[in-house]
């Protein structure tokens, strides 16, 4: 049993929840795949409930500077989805995505977080809307909307800190969906986690029983 | 050459945590929204460093992580202090942190300005005075607390080292 702001979530809430993320990762697997051109999976690891000290390794050691494309959700989920990855791999991608040798970019300029940008779209449109269909109520409620993605290069753990801030208010606990990405088999440096604020988070358990 | 800190030991502050210790060695944490309050008694050469996250408890639930607001870290901090030396000099605070990195995405989540505002007040209420700020922006922190001087080093990625 597990416990976020005075939600607790049995065995089986939190399978079903993990299956429903796991719908929405094939989805987004399939547009990441065609945005790519190559076959790129991702998998929902787990629904992780920590302390918010523990959450501070969940985008790599927490002196790495990172880059996070951030998208805010409203609607049927609010909170925040988050593609983040270290400089190498981030640089790596915008040169798959523009055609280029693998090296070609050594710093981020405004084509590059364009491009990572559009692939957070992508991919964050993608999985969402596949999770509007899962937990649909049929009340015409449940589309979630994101805003359009925030770039910011910083210190991992300062990332993670600032974006579970609104669960931190509430709760002790945070909560965290991790999903992991390969890429033709190969597990990428990348990482993607669902924030659900944790009004979201309870009603989406209550919809469960 | 090898400065003082990085011969000696130094103790990671991670969110919510009050670590305290005395000359040599030092403290360091990794802040965005959050404050990193440090205390420093010059005459005992020791010292407390807060990574504080939210202004305040909620009332009746002040129990537990007192490092984590700041109306219950930095009486702790006070505490904790006294209880190293038996008898407490006169302490000064210097204080960085309180960033907003996503301020597009959170427009209304201004923690780290109400941050700011509860640690100065709490600071001002106890009589401590702070001798050192670096606060506010868009970008996270690395702070690191020298035990043998009372400096505390600020590091932001891709600007100049700035020292309180």
């Amino acid at each position: 049993m597990e416990q976020l702001a005075g939600t607790t979530l049995s065995d089986r809430q939190l399978e079903r929840l993990t299956t429903i993320f796991s719908l929405g990762g094939e989805s987004a697997s399939q547009a990441m795949s065609k945005w790519l051109r190559s076959d790129v999976v991702l998998k929902t690891e787990e629904v992780r409930q920590c302390k918010p000290y523990e959450a501070t390794s969940l985008l790599g050691p927490p002196e790495d500077l990172i880059t996070a494309c951030v998208l805010n959700l409203e609607g049927g989920i609010e909170g925040k989805l988050v593609l983040a990855f270290d400089d190498e791999s981030g640089l790596a991608l915008t040169d798959l995505l523009l055609g280029r040798p693998s090296g070609t970019a050594q710093e981020w300029t405004a084509i590059e977080e364009s491009a990572a940008a559009e692939t957070a779209n992508i991919l964050g449109c993608a999985y969402l809307n596949e999770l509007s269909r899962q937990i649909s109520t049929g009340t015409g409620n449940d589309e979630i909307v994101p805003s359009p993605p925030e770039l910011q290069h910083d210190y991992a753990s300062c990332m993670i800190e600032s974006l579970l801030m609104e669960q931190m208010i509430a709760s002790e606990d945070v909560l965290v969906i991790v999903t992991e990405l390969t890429r033709n088999t190969a597990k990428l440096s990348w990482h993607m986690l669902l924030l659900p604020e944790p009004e979201s988070f309870a009603r989406l358990a209550s919809n469960m029983k | 050459m090898p400065t003082s800190m990085q011969l000696n030991k130094m103790i990671e502050v991670r969110m919510g945590e009050i670590q305290s210790m005395a000359a040599p060695g030092g403290l360091r944490a990794i802040l965005g929204s959050c404050i990193g309050v440090s205390l420093y008694d010059s005459s005992q050469r020791i010292g407390c460093m807060a990574h504080v996250v939210l202004p305040e408890s909620a009332p009746g639930k002040e129990n537990g992580s007192l490092g984590r607001f700041a109306n219950t870290a930095i009486p702790a901090m006070v505490d904790e202090l006294k209880s190293l030396t038996g008898s407490l000099g006169r302490i000064r605070a210097k204080i960085a942190g309180g960033a907003s990195l996503f301020a597009a995405t959170s427009p209304g989540l201004k923690i780290g300005e109400l941050n700011i505002a509860k640690v100065e007040e709490v600071l001002k209420s106890m009589g401590i005075p702070v001798i050192g700020r670096h606060l506010g922006g868009d970008k996270g922190r690395r702070i690191s607390f020298d035990l043998e001087s009372g400096e505390v080093i600020v590091e932001i990625q891709g600007k100049e080292v700035a020292r309180l």
